[in-house]
């Protein structure tokens, strides 16, 4: 069953539209990958996902229910997280505030939830009463990912996870990210445009100038000739 | 020169209160109410008309204890915003700051024109200064200075322990960064509302804590330059964010442009006539230098608070 539909959407920012009629799904508990060149629209995609830019036509369903023209807050309540790209936390608060602001709508006792994240990643334990401002880029993400996954989405959308991050971190991040993505009850769309984060999905799709070319699963992607020469400039496959 | 600064302390007060509302708008939600004159003559007025005696001249003059007027300073000041608030917070930065300022010489127009309301530029007189009749007139301004004292006090407790709590963090969040904010399931739109009626409140009380230490309102006080962008001036020179930062800025900023009154005696006539102008220079300046060596206001280094 697809737990998020997009049919035939065309979105943009004011008159400028940046996607044309997009469609994409993504099943209950499957790892699908948007792959795409800088200024392809896969933030946009994502941003129109969230609510935070309406669609000119088309439509997103999310739980077999349409969420166009939903205000982000309220998609969000229906199982959606967000990851956004870089510095996507709160500078001026400590780790904890941090979680806590992704945690507002939780009723009950938190404690179980916040440990199940600290589990995932420790360090953020460690710092938790650091201003997130003075954590190091690795772990601003670490937190920022956190911060999307304490309210246990359904879906989560990450947006370039290890964009800026030194290339010793990326590894660390991706195999965070495995841990997030090994969850079966866990959908994630994860928007990238490297070749190991790819392979951490089933499928992708390929997003330039606002259109997908290509749609099918990783391995396809990966011996597509094209595909490899286009985006990840010809690296050979292992 | 004891009443003189006495009066300082007590103007410098008033400011400070509209400055620790400004702050908690800009400063934590990221609202830049370039409109602050609007709510601060709302407020003055209201408490005007609500407290001040018999009069033929204008609507009004109820008679209504000087509680009263502040309670109905705050409460139209409020009202007010959000009505202003349903179409200007659906704007972003500089387009929010100019419809508040467009919103501000509006209402300015109105107090000007509307005599039956407000007396037009004759002003309203004889608003009622609290204990006056108790104490020798000689040193009222000990006794105003408590209670305006106590009144910044008591806003400062207040907005401290609010960005403390919970909904202060959603605040927070909102002057941070508003779309990861509504990340949280909050709605920001709702948050930017209830701060932009709290900040405005607080300045419709500090135009009731004006007028009943003067005893007069007319619309000349509420020109933008004195009762918007100075205090501007006096949060980004305290510290944008940072509750004592803003009070100290305040101050410091009042001083200057007091002041500069006294270089009357020390320079040529030709420069003394001027010294109006030459006060904002001075104020120019110190902003200059503010932004340059301390971005973060005066007292940048002081945790938020």
């Amino acid at each position: 069953m697809s737990l998020l539909s997009i049919q035939h959407i065309t979105a943009g920012y004011g008159i400028q539209s940046v996607l044309f009629d997009v469609s994409l799904d993504v099943a209950e508990g499957e790892v699908v990958a948007i792959i795409g060149p800088n200024g392809a629209g896969k933030t946009t995609l994502l941003r129109a996902i969230l609510g935070f830019i309406r669609p000119n036509n088309g439509n997103i369903s999310f739980k077999d229910q349409s969420i166009v023209g939903m205000e982000p807050e309220h998609i969000i309540r229906m199982g959606l997280g967000w990851v956004p790209q870089e510095e996507s936390i709160f500078p001026s608060m400590t780790v904890a505030e941090n979680l806590e602001m992704g945690a507002y709508i939780l009723r009950g006792n938190l404690n179980n939830r916040f440990n199940e994240i600290y589990n995932l990643f420790p360090i953020l334990k460690e710092r938790m009463r650091q201003p997130a401002g003075s954590l190091s880029g690795g772990q601003r993400q670490m937190l920022a990912i956190a911060r999307g996954l304490i309210l246990q989405p359904d879906l989560l959308l990450l947006d370039e996870p290890t964009a800026g991050l030194a290339p010793n971190l990326v590894q660390m991040m991706l195999s965070k990210i495995k841990e997030v993505t090994d969850q079966p009850q866990r959908a994630v769309l994860l928007v990238t445009q490297t070749l190991d984060a790819l392979r951490l999905c089933q499928r992708g799709y390929l997003l330039s100038s606002g259109k997908i070319l290509y749609a099918d699963t990783t391995d396809q992607l990966l011996s597509s000739q094209e595909v490899r020469e286009l985006y990840f400039g010809g690296v050979a496959r292992e | 020169m004891i009443s003189y600064f006495v009066s300082f302390l007590i103007i410098g007060s008033i400011y400070a209160i509209a400055a620790l509302a400004l702050n908690l708008q800009w400063g934590f939600t990221g609202l830049m109410n370039f409109g602050i004159g609007a709510f601060y003559m709302l407020g003055a007025y209201t408490s005007a008309i609500l407290t001040s005696g018999p009069t033929t001249e204008h609507i009004g003059g109820f008679g209504l204890p000087v509680v009263a007027g502040f309670i109905g300073a705050a409460l139209v000041s409020g009202g007010v915003a959000f009505l202003i608030g349903f179409p200007a917070l659906r704007l972003r930065g500089g387009t929010f700051a100019i419809a508040l300022l467009a919103i501000h010489e509006t209402l300015l127009l109105v107090v000007r024109n509307e005599s039956w309301l407000t007396n037009g530029v004759w002003g309203i007189r004889g608003i009622p200064r609290p204990f006056f009749e108790v104490v020798n007139p000689k040193h009222y301004g000990y006794i105003y200075l408590i209670i305006v004292g106590g009144l910044l006090l008591l806003i400062y407790l207040a907005i401290a322990k609010a960005v403390r709590s919970p909904w202060g963090r959603i605040l927070r969040g909102i002057g941070e960064d508003e779309d990861l904010t509504s990340m949280s399931g909050k709605n920001c739109w709702s948050y930017k509302m209830q701060s932009f009626i709290f900040g405005s409140m607080i300045m419709g009380i500090a135009g009731a804590a004006y007028v009943h230490y003067t005893g007069f309102v007319s619309p000349q006080v509420f020109n933008p330059l004195m009762s918007t962008f100075i205090v501007w001036l006096m949060v980004m020179v305290g510290g944008t964010g940072n509750n004592r930062g803003v009070i100290a800025g305040a101050f410091l900023v009042w001083a200057i442009w007091v002041g500069s009154d006294f270089l009357t005696d020390f320079v040529p006539a030709a420069v003394a006539t001027r010294i109006g102008f030459i006060r904002m220079l001075f104020v120019g300046i110190i902003l200059g230098i503010t932004v340059l060596t301390r971005p973060q206001g005066i007292l940048s280094g002081e945790k938020r608070n």
